[in-house]
């Protein structure tokens, strides 16, 4: 009966728990009970915790699962055995034994004791109202990515969030947790707690490496029939959603694919020209991947799109149906060269003669990005005095960890840190390359959560910024709303201000951000084209 | 005929024509050596064409035969030529930036000739054509010191007190301007070594009666915080937005910052390069050192003092250049509108 991650919820008796739910062991169950017993809430200390928890002993009715749809099931049923316990995880279908139904009376008692601490914690926590910091659990253990912010009231503009990712992590426990409060779903949570706290970590919170991230349930598929949606589309949804795709370049590489392969299947309707009618069948797909615009797609796919539709408004209707689909696919075919065997070519070009009037080629770069990696790469055939430090962050997959090993493999010497190491690295630097997904109008740069860090302490040392941006990812916008989520990619992103960047190493030239509206111009991504 | 004309050495016309008026801009003076290369290699190539010289009358049409139906490669012949030129007026001692960047603007320039005038393919018509396209730019650029002198005068007031650095004709156009129109100021230039231009400078400014004080090039700290403005020429404008300047711009721009006066720079639009420099090492050598000590010392430039210094466009507040006034920020669209 040893602890086992993330499980630490009694279990409610009797609760009616949908089928389809991943079963408890029976030893998990124990494991939980045993915890359970040992956590002895102190007096005056605020127990969010103790909230969801006492909350737990609701039935779980509250909490949603799609199961109505085929994807959800088949999501389900990839899910590994060992899921983040979510309520209606717990109820093992199967028979108790006596010991289990003992440890159920055992941890209904102790939910009422908890019960009462939250009434008693939650005046003080009222009290103290200030207090940001939420405070740690008896061994505070707990990850730092666990403490989120706290004290905004709880997001009404969350309510369309479909996600339920509902964990707490046990006193005892050091390697559960990933607190999400969710929206309005569960009811039993508002009641018992007038904690207000919101955790704004987008994708699960996972300081676990090894662990699968949490399936993202989500009424994604909700409007979408087996008629009119593409199964192309709704496989390169189920990639984001595994994390198969990391980040813009896949996923607009694995777009321009799913388009072709739309295309290519594509019957168009009888009565209608065929830019109409495929124009309108193409919304049915695009509002199941942005869960019917609730969801705005990622800046470049965003752009992607918008260029298709136009290239599909100008289609000469009079044309064979069948030329005119392999002009359609050409034009995808195009747009994906374009931007990314000869845009990444010409970037590494650009990139590569500013290295080269460098004394020490010493790169500090953040997470992975593919342009950055290709970069690297081919600096290493020409200059033998690289050095790459490589910055990542644990909580977002540790993607810093592959480039680390394929840069290994080309025998280039590297050192690698978190990001807590970056006033350390920073010094050893002479060069911040970063990757973007989005550049906006007024020169801001959309990067991962972490990139400014790098940026501003760049900025510290004077060492310079370089981006490296492709064409198709430069947008006619002002600001983005960070917060929200993308459809289809989960990374959490940020913006770094134009000031800390020194130049952008566009496929075009190496431009100053500030020139972001004459590359949208000369590339005619303004909205008015 | 005549003998066909010698080849005009386009460094010696270079050096000649500033020879003969210090007071020409470097940029303008290498345009007028590129456009007389130019005209002396039309010439030529119609002297070819007429020549009745001691070869044979066979070779004389053969001569025709190849310079008619080679219509091509004569207009490359020619371009040849000119970068030729170009290469050889970049070693000169003076300012290799402005040199590059005006004849490279200067080419592109007359070169972009309509399609329809190509059509006829004459090779005289299309070099009369690059001869007109090369006076148009010149007349243009004789002017762009005093439009720039107009767009300064807003900024000078009565009783303000102006810090310059090195010396300028720009700037020493720009200021004569203003006092010419009744402004009263008082200039504090620096001395600029290792050259002393500085001193020049001043004794310029007094003889037509501008206050003047020349500083040490160490007391720009001290004298900063009774400065008004600060104005710069350029040897020339980068597409960051930065400027290459004489050395000690830099750190007089960047305590212009710390105390929050404003810095103008002087360009014409000639001084415009296409280059990206990251920071003073990414400079290239070319802008830094005179032609004489990068050929001589080529390994041991450390040792070198470097005569220019790159300011970061973060320090600059406006250019002011004969196309308008600009923030750093809009230089580098403006750079590409020249050189597209």
């Amino acid at each position: 009966m040893g602890k086992k991650k993330g499980h630490n919820k009694p279990q409610p008796a009797n609760s009616p728990i949908a089928p389809q739910a991943v079963p408890e062991t029976p030893e998990k169950l124990n494991a939980i009970a045993e915890q359970l017993k040992s956590f002895s809430p102190k007096k005056g200390q605020a127990t969010p915790p103790s909230t969801p928890e006492g909350s737990n002993s609701a039935p779980a009715a509250a909490l949603p699962l799609a199961t109505s749809t085929p994807k959800a099931q088949e999501k389900a049923d990839k899910r590994p055995a060992k899921a983040k316990g979510k309520p209606e995880d717990l109820n093992d279908g199967d028979g108790k034994s006596r010991a289990d139904i003992e440890n159920e009376r055992k941890a209904k008692k102790l939910e009422k004791q908890m019960k009462k601490e939250a009434a008693t914690a939650k005046k003080k926590a009222d009290a103290a109202a200030g207090n940001a910091e939420k405070p740690p659990k008896a061994p505070a253990k707990e990850a730092p990515a666990n403490k989120g912010q706290k004290d905004a009231p709880k997001t009404p503009q969350q309510p369309s969030k479909p996600a339920l990712k509902k964990h707490f992590a046990s006193s005892d426990s050091s390697d559960s947790f990933n607190m999400t409060a969710n929206g309005s779903k569960n009811v039993s949570f508002k009641e018992k707690s007038n904690l207000k706290v919101r955790f704004d970590i987008q994708p699960s919170n996972q300081y676990d490496l090894t662990e699968r991230p949490a399936i993202r349930v989500s009424s994604y598929f909700v409007h979408a029939t087996p008629h009119n949606v593409h199964p192309a589309f709704r496989r390169l949804a189920a990639k984001c959603e595994f994390k198969k795709l990391n980040g813009v370049n896949e996923l607009l590489l694995a777009f321009h694919k799913t388009l072709i392969e739309f295309v290519e299947d594509y019957n168009p309707r009888p009565d209608l020209p065929f830019s109409e009618s495929i124009s309108l069948d193409l919304q049915p797909q695009l509002c199941c991947l942005s869960d019917n615009g609730v969801h705005p797609f990622p800046q470049a796919v965003g752009n992607l799109i918008r260029l298709f539709k136009k290239q599909i408004h100008e289609l000469d209707n009079t044309k064979e149906i069948c030329d005119l689909k392999t002009y359609l696919k050409e034009w995808i075919e195009n747009s994906a060269y374009y931007n990314f065997d000869l845009a990444e070519k010409a970037i590494v070009e650009f990139t590569i003669s500013k290295l080269k009037s460098m004394a020490h080629r010493r790169i500090l770069t953040y997470s992975r990005c593919p342009i950055v990696e290709k970069i690297i790469l081919t600096a290493a055939e020409q200059f033998n005095d690289l050095h790459v430090y490589i910055v990542d962050d644990p909580n977002n997959g540790s993607r810093g960890k592959t480039m680390l090993e394929s840069l290994s493999e080309a025998s280039i010497p590297c050192t690698y840190g978190h990001i807590n190491s970056i006033g350390y690295l920073v010094h050893q630097a002479s060069v911040v390359l970063l990757g973007c997904s989005a550049i906006l109008n007024t020169g801001r740069v959309v990067a991962l959560r972490g990139s400014s860090l790098l940026a501003l302490s760049a900025q510290a040392v004077n060492i310079p910024v370089l981006v490296a941006a492709k064409t198709c990812t430069f947008v006619d916008k002002v600001r983005l709303d960070e917060h929200l989520s993308t459809a289809l990619l989960r990374e959490p992103i940020e913006t770094i201000p134009e000031d800390l960047v020194t130049a952008l190493v566009t496929d075009l030239r190496i431009v100053p951000p500030s020139s972001a509206p004459a590359v949208l111009k000369a590339k005619q991504l303004g909205y008015d084209n | 005929m005549t003998d066909p004309k010698p080849e005009i050495s386009a460094l010696k016309m270079f050096e000649s024509l500033l020879d003969k008026d210090p007071e020409k801009s470097m940029g303008l003076a290498a345009i007028e050596a590129l456009l007389e290369v130019l005209k002396t290699s039309t010439e030529n190539i119609s002297l070819k064409l007429n020549s009745t010289n001691s070869s044979s009358l066979s070779e004389n049409l053969q001569d025709k035969v190849t310079s008619l139906t080679d219509k091509t490669s004569t207009v490359q012949g020619l371009t040849k030529d000119l970068s030729n030129a170009v290469d050889e007026m970049m070693r000169t001692d003076r300012s290799s930036a402005t040199v590059q960047s005006a004849c490279e603007l200067f080419l592109r320039f007359s070169s972009l000739i309509s399609q329809e005038k190509l059509i006829d393919a004459n090779f005289e018509a299309v070099k009369c054509e690059y001869v007109k396209r090369g006076n148009v730019f010149i007349k243009r650029i004789e002017k762009s010191r005093s439009i720039i002198a107009k767009c300064f005068r807003p900024f000078i007031r009565s009783n303000l007190k102006v810090l310059t650095h090195s010396y300028s004709k720009v700037v020493l156009e720009s200021l004569l301007e203003s006092k010419a129109h009744g402004c009263v100021f008082h200039v504090f230039v620096t001395e600029s070594q290792p050259d002393n231009s500085g001193r020049r400078m001043a004794e310029k400014l007094r003889q037509s009666g501008i206050q003047t004080t020349l500083i040490l090039d160490s007391a720009v700290g001290y004298i900063m915080e009774s400065i008004d403005i600060v104005v710069f020429g350029a040897e020339g404008v980068m597409e960051t937005g930065g400027i290459i300047n004489k050395i000690g711009t830099l750190g007089i721009a960047i305590c212009a910052k710390a105390m929050n006066k404003p810095v103008y720079v002087m360009a014409e639009s000639i001084k415009f390069i296409k280059e990206y420099p990251l920071n003073q090492s990414d400079t290239p050598n070319k802008f830094k050192y005179r032609y004489s000590t990068l050929e001589s010392k080529k390994d041991a430039l450390d040792d070198e003092h470097p005569l220019t210094d790159y300011t970061p466009p973060q320090y600059l507040n406006l250019l002011i250049t004969d196309l308008g006034i600009f923030t750093p920020a809009a230089v580098g669209d403006e750079l590409i509108k020249l050189y597209t």
